[in-house]
């Protein structure tokens, strides 16, 4: 009964590590992003950033019907970690969700989400790359990022980058 | 019992929150060495409950975080310590316990390397697939552009820009330049980016606060603030000569992109080009159009100094063929438009041409007035009966540039035909006009042209009708023309080298 012990401290140790790890990574993002904008006296939600770095999957506007058809509320945004031990924001995906599948229709890099004002204090030599990352990324999954992210994604299925729909351009 | 077991329960969770709490705070290695003594503490905690009855099988958990931490390295010492913790705690030194840590980690780091490298190679395919998504819409926008205009200007500001947006491929600066048609020198034609890192981020900046997309930035819109006219100003002063091997002609010659690290002190093209441009790092792309060599584009990132790579390089190579090619087009059209609105002998617009500018002023004659004068050289064939037919195209040439030098930017020289010549101005009255036939008419006659002394009156003159919409009723464009010909005809009559109205 005893050896009992033992895999309930594993289970308790490693479950609820891996459950609570990107709670506690994003908690700690969070408060070291607010405290180096504050001290740049910057304020993040007012951060300027541009959508140019998506990648869209589809031809822009979309002529399949699934998209081209698609409500605003259908598009999901899931958030790309890696690593369960220690995460990593590698990116956000967004998709179409339909009955049958979820359809990917575009991918932004953390990597590749760049704020014009950090890089400039980047260049500037006042906060490090580590620090930049942290900003970026806490950034990119603060809530109204991700709503206008969304909002931009679905903009540009329905109408593409010239604001012309399919039978518009034809 | 069951509350030995709940203990359990409550102080791992409490472990487990205190330390993901300050993992986070640290670096990597910080946060996995946290990660590993916290394993270590689980080992204690289950130990003291359990009286270590255990702790030879816990330690697998100590083992298993070490190695996903730090690797085999990592497997190694905690298979060490765990044998040393339970030679110290309970006593026990058992080389097939040892034996079995070491075999567990060998497991454990076996898993945790495939489980990396799926992961690894799935960043890799994603990465991959994200750069190639990103270039085709690059170059599916970019194709659509190019294929909407044949401006010249426009198009280069296409390339420019899709080299040089963040929609685009991202470079921070790129200048064009194109072949002369001999073949002799390359001039800069046109340049995007800024001079300094500064002025680049406040650009950026700008962009990023407006939300431009890549077709807005095609289209113009950031361009009314642009601050892109430094550069511009000393691109298009850019004139360099083919003639010596400078790395522009080196581009050209072998047909391929160029990547320069540094500046090469014996080749003056670069060294211009790095005094100019603050230059250090930059490539350089031949644009040829099915074999014919029509520019260079260049690009470099002057504002975040990001090193050019094999990958970004190769990135541009289809742009700047599609480019070449697009460019071409553009010259050829523009040339076939030159031929077809431009007459050959004197390189003055022709009357189609006339036609079409004439209708497109007469729509805003009520706006402002439209002024016509026609000119007719006097005894021409007379001249040409006298001296031949090949000198009478050398005066023709010789009048159109007297014509073209006598009159105001915005009016507009044309040959009617023969030896009739029309000069459209635009906003101009009547009056103004005839001061202008005037001019037209004097400097023609102290011009000497020649076998002009040959001509009747001993000198080679014009007679010029002026014509203006001030006074006119008529709603057709070309009756203009009607009464300024009618006024030439009186010109004639009344004794030649006259202008009448």
């Amino acid at each position: 009964m005893t050896g009992f012990s033992v895999i309930v401290a594993t289970l308790v140790f490693v479950g609820f590590l891996l459950l609570s790890s990107r709670f506690f990574c994003f908690v700690e993002m969070k408060s070291v992003a607010v405290r180096i904008t504050k001290s740049l006296g910057l304020n993040i939600v007012d951060l300027d950033y541009s959508f140019e770095q998506i990648v869209y999957f589809v031809s822009l506007p979309s002529n399949i019907p699934t998209l081209k058809n698609a409500k605003q509320e259908d598009l999901v945004i899931k958030l790309d970690y890696r690593s369960l031990f220690f995460p990593r924001l590698t990116g956000i995906k967004i998709f179409i969700k339909t009955e049958e599948e979820n359809i990917i229709i575009s991918y932004l890099p953390t990597k590749d989400f760049r704020l014009p004002v950090l890089d400039q204090i980047l260049e500037q030599g006042k906060i490090n790359r580590d620090d930049y990352l942290k900003i970026s990324t806490y950034k990119l999954i603060h809530q109204t990022t991700l709503n206008e992210i969304a909002e931009e994604s679905y903009k540009q299925i329905r109408l593409g980058r010239n604001g012309k729909t399919v039978s518009e351009e034809a | 019992m069951i509350i030995q077991y709940i203990q359990l329960v409550i102080y791992t969770i409490i472990l487990v929150i205190i330390t993901n709490y300050f993992r986070f705070k640290g670096r990597t290695t910080f946060n996995k060495c946290f990660l590993v003594v916290s394993s270590l503490v689980l080992v204690e905690i289950e130990g003291l409950l359990f009286d270590f009855l255990n702790t030879k099988w816990i330690l697998a958990v100590f083992i298993g975080v070490s190695v996903i931490c730090f690797h085999i390295l990592g497997g190694l010492v905690s298979a060490a310590v765990s044998g040393l913790i339970l030679f110290v705690q309970i006593g026990e030194s058992d080389l097939t316990v040892l034996f079995s840590y070491l075999s567990f980690a060998g497991l454990v780091h076996l898993l945790a390397s495939l489980v990396s490298n799926t992961q690894i190679e799935s960043d890799h395919w994603l990465s991959k697939l994200t750069e190639n998504s990103k270039q085709l819409n690059v170059f599916k926008e970019v194709s659509f552009s190019m294929q909407q205009t044949l401006n010249l200007q426009k198009l280069l500001k296409t390339i420019l820009t899709s080299v040089t947006a963040g929609y685009g491929l991202g470079f921070n600066r790129a200048i064009i330049l194109l072949i002369d048609e001999n073949g002799s020198k390359l001039s800069g034609i046109m340049g995007t980016g800024p001079m300094t890192a500064e002025e680049g981020y406040k650009t950026w900046n700008r962009i990023t606060k407006s939300k431009y997309n890549l077709m807005d930035l095609i289209e113009n819109k950031e361009s009314e603030k642009s601050i892109d006219l430094l550069l511009n100003e000393r691109v298009m002063r850019l004139e360099i000569p083919l003639d010596e091997p400078n790395f522009l002609y080196r581009t050209l010659e072998s047909e391929t992109p160029l990547h320069i690290k540094g500046i090469d002190e014996n080749d003056r093209a670069l060294q211009l080009f790095a005094q100019q441009f603050n230059m250090s790092e930059l490539a350089v792309f031949p644009l040829i159009s099915q074999g014919t060599k029509v520019g260079i584009l260049i690009v470099d990132n002057p504002v975040n100094k990001k090193p050019i790579t094999a990958t970004a390089i190769e990135s541009v190579i289809p742009l700047a063929n599609q480019a070449a090619i697009a460019i071409q087009h553009t010259r050829l059209y523009s040339k076939i438009e030159d031929m077809a609105l431009k007459d050959g002998l004197t390189a003055l617009f022709n009357q189609r041409a006339f036609q079409t500018v004439l209708e497109q002023h007469w729509t805003h004659r009520k706006q402002s007035p439209l002024s016509t004068i026609l000119i007719d050289i006097d005894y021409f064939k007379h001249f040409n009966d006298t001296n031949g037919h090949l000198l009478g195209n050398q005066v023709l040439i010789q009048l159109a540039d007297v014509i073209k030098s006598s009159i105001d930017n915005q009016d507009l020289a044309f040959r009617f035909g023969g030896e009739e010549f029309v000069v459209l101005l635009p906003s101009t009255s009547k009056e103004a006009a005839v001061q202008v036939a005037e001019r037209i008419r004097m400097n023609v006659e102290n011009t000497s042209f020649p076998c002009g002394e040959k001509q009747p009156a001993g000198r080679l003159t014009i007679s010029l009708g002026v014509a203006s919409t001030e006074e006119m009723q008529s709603s057709i464009a070309f009756d203009l023309v009607d009464i300024a010909d009618r006024a030439l005809y009186r010109a004639k009559e009344a004794g030649k080298n006259k202008v009448v109205c």
